[in-house]
């Protein structure tokens, strides 16, 4: 490669806007661009160049706050699957002649389904995937932090629900800002979903003490991922959030108890074994239930009920009586009384109440 | 930031040499108004928080321990749950929850770093005893040790309706939980001393007293402590935890904090009746005169 090369793609890749997905990438690594667009897999990066704005109009940085996006910019992105029953269905994918920004937070691919209100997603031209000094592709398992075990002593707690939007996120934040309203240090963790910050945002936003998602193991997105590597992805999670001193993790899983991966978690027993306990977000009443059969199924019984279905106090009764199990809304979420009980509740410290009644 | 108005010690009866004391006014609706003494030497010890009874005399309850706090080294806070603003304050839950209002205390505190223990040890005299307990099982991760000192009725390991109970209250009450029941392990585990006099057994007008109640918990402050910490003690064990409660009988004391002190409600206590102060006086029957920061 010729000074004047060098040059010029050195100066591409400075001035490239890195994705959100990119946070954990050392920028001194890059020592060239490749142009195996084929060979791509989950995870490499990519040097790219939008060409039409789409659906997203905006780049999450790394540097946690969103960018305009321009015809014309170059990008630093990581090739990725999505799965987004609201906006994409997208495998890991690198074309020639251009790729599909599949999510706001960087994740690049091929998309092959979309929700009837989303637009055609922006399209980018690659310019190069980003190669190390010895000319391998750079991706984000290098930067993930070390596999570690499941550490004992936690208080773990899942949050799940009946599909994308149906307010996990802010059951998670509420619980957390409770949990962390009563004295724990509180640590949340996106456990699956595509790399994003809003919800890495929200849960600093609420006062954990330590936020962490599948990127920090490594993974641009858990769709179409091995679920041995996401049940590995948590332990180390919880022990990267045990080491920061963390009483209290609480771990959402993204999408619905539908999705293949999550339920494939759901369905392992030893990965439900790292919880004390879950939650279950739901839009309606008739999600409740159908979700509260299919974790049964499972083997879980939720401890409570929360999400979207809070707004509708009609469907809150009608869940309540079809389950028997309280709807919990945000407020009595960030109560630092009903938080504390609901872990006491969920990490087994006490006999069930009919013990304690005389 | 906790606003808090610094005040000279010559305002301020009594020997509190070593215990630089402030006035913190009420946040309407969010933070009662306390009291607060700040030792030069800090000991390194929990703070102790100091509950005031139906009277709501926050500073005499304030000055009784102040001696103590500068001894020990301790901080000491004394929360004013006034009557418009805290009405009820000794259920804890209801349309103000007294139980965010003191966390909101200790976190603008710690905020400032005036604390830094994560615990504290409450002392509650009657109506404060009732705050204290319900309190304590509220948020047991709070409390390191608590003084239960005369209270008038309890919360009983049981599902009757709270207050009485863990049960659901019989009229919709704000930060009521079916969880609560799960605290009660962790509040078993807290060493509890429930102190009553042993002449605390009339019945005047401030005894709280119905059919269900006194045959939940008997007629008296003195039965209603002993039967609370017997019903402690057979929960502990139906949960499998050791049960931390104990009673201890006040000898010829009645219902009267400075005799409850002055006969051990507190281990170690040093009486400190300030100069000035009328030794006789009882601190639950002397209205605030708290009045903008100032202590008058």
């Amino acid at each position: 490669m010729s000074d004047q090369s060098s040059l010029s793609w050195m100066n591409r890749i400075s001035a490239a806007k890195w994705a959100f997905s990119t946070r954990r990438v050392v920028g001194e690594d890059v020592s060239g661009l490749g142009e195996d667009f084929a060979s791509a897999r989950s995870g490499d990066l990519l040097l790219a160049r939008v060409s039409t704005i789409g659906s997203h109009a905006r780049l999450q940085l790394r540097n946690g706050r969103s960018s305009d996006l321009f015809e014309g910019d170059l990008v630093v992105v990581a090739c990725g699957a999505r799965y987004a029953s609201d906006q994409f269905e997208g495998i890991a994918r690198i074309e020639r002649r251009g790729v599909d920004l599949l999510a706001s937070g960087g994740c690049v691919g091929r998309a092959r389904g979309r929700h009837g209100r989303m637009k055609r997603p922006t399209r980018l031209l690659p310019m190069g995937m980003l190669l190390d000094a010895n000319g391998q592709a750079l991706n984000l398992s290098r930067y993930a932090l070390p596999l570690a075990l499941r550490p004992v002593g936690l208080g773990v707690i899942g949050m799940v629900g009946a599909s994308m939007n149906s307010g996990k996120t802010s059951a998670v934040a509420s619980l957390v800002h409770g949990i962390h309203r009563a004295g724990y240090r509180v640590a949340a963790i996106k456990l699956t979903g595509t790399a994003a910050f809003g919800d890495y945002n929200a849960y600093l936003d609420a006062g954990a003490d330590y936020v962490a998602d599948f990127t920090d193991a490594g993974m641009v997105s858990t769709y179409m991922q091995p679920v041995q590597r996401i049940e590995r992805a948590l332990d180390t999670l919880l022990a990267a959030a045990h080491a920061a001193g963390c009483e209290v993790v609480v771990v959402e899983l993204a999408d619905g108890v539908l999705q293949q991966e999550t339920a494939a978690l759901l369905h392992n027993a030893d990965f439900r074994a790292a919880f004390n306990g879950f939650v279950y977000a739901a839009a309606d009443s008739l999600s409740a239930v159908g979700g509260c059969k299919v974790l049964k199924d499972a083997g879980i019984v939720p401890t409570a009920l929360s999400g979207l279905i809070c707004q509708s106090p009609l469907s809150v009764r009608e869940a309540e009586v079809a389950t028997g199990l309280p709807v919990l809304p945000r407020e009595v979420l960030r109560d630092p009384l009903q938080a504390g009980a609901l872990l006491r509740a969920m990490t087994g410290t006490c006999k069930p109440v009919s013990a304690i009644a005389a | 930031m906790l606003s808090a108005a610094k005040l000279h010690s010559h305002d301020v009866p009594g020997d509190l040499k070593g215990l630089s004391i402030c006035f913190s006014p009420a946040v309407k609706g969010v933070r009662p108004a306390c009291w607060i003494g700040v030792p030069a030497r800090p000991a390194g010890s929990v703070p102790l928080v100091v509950v005031h009874g139906i009277q709501r005399d926050a500073r005499g309850t304030f000055e009784l321990f102040s001696g103590y706090a500068a001894s020990t080294g301790r901080v000491l806070i004394a929360p004013l749950f006034d009557e418009a603003g805290w009405k009820g304050y000794q259920r804890v839950l209801g349309a103000r929850r007294a139980d965010l209002g003191l966390l909101e205390i200790l976190g603008a505190l710690r905020s400032e770093g005036v604390l830094t223990e994560r615990r504290i040890e409450l002392f509650g005299y009657s109506a404060g005893a009732q705050f204290a307990h319900r309190f304590a099982l509220m948020h047991p991760q709070w409390v390191d040790s608590a003084t239960v000192c005369a209270a008038g009725w309890y919360l009983f390991p049981d599902m009757m309706p709270y207050p009485r109970g863990l049960g659901v209250p019989e009229r919709p009450m704000s930060g009521y939980t079916g969880f609560i029941a799960a605290n009660l392990p962790d509040f078993l585990r807290l060493p509890i001393r429930v102190v009553v006099g042993d002449q605390d057994d009339a019945i005047d007008e401030f005894t709280r007293s119905n059919e269900a109640l006194d045959l939940q918990q008997g007629r008296t402050r003195l039965e209603r402590a002993r039967n609370w910490v017997t019903a402690l003690g057979g929960a502990a064990a139906r949960v499998g935890v050791p049960s931390a409660a104990v009673l201890e009988i006040l000898p010829d004391c009645g219902h009267d904090l400075r005799q409850c002190l002055q006969s051990g409600a507190m281990p170690d206590f040093i009486p400190d009746v300030a100069p000035g102060m009328d030794a006789g006086r009882q601190a639950d029957t002397v209205v605030s005169i708290v009045r903008g920061g100032q202590y008058e």
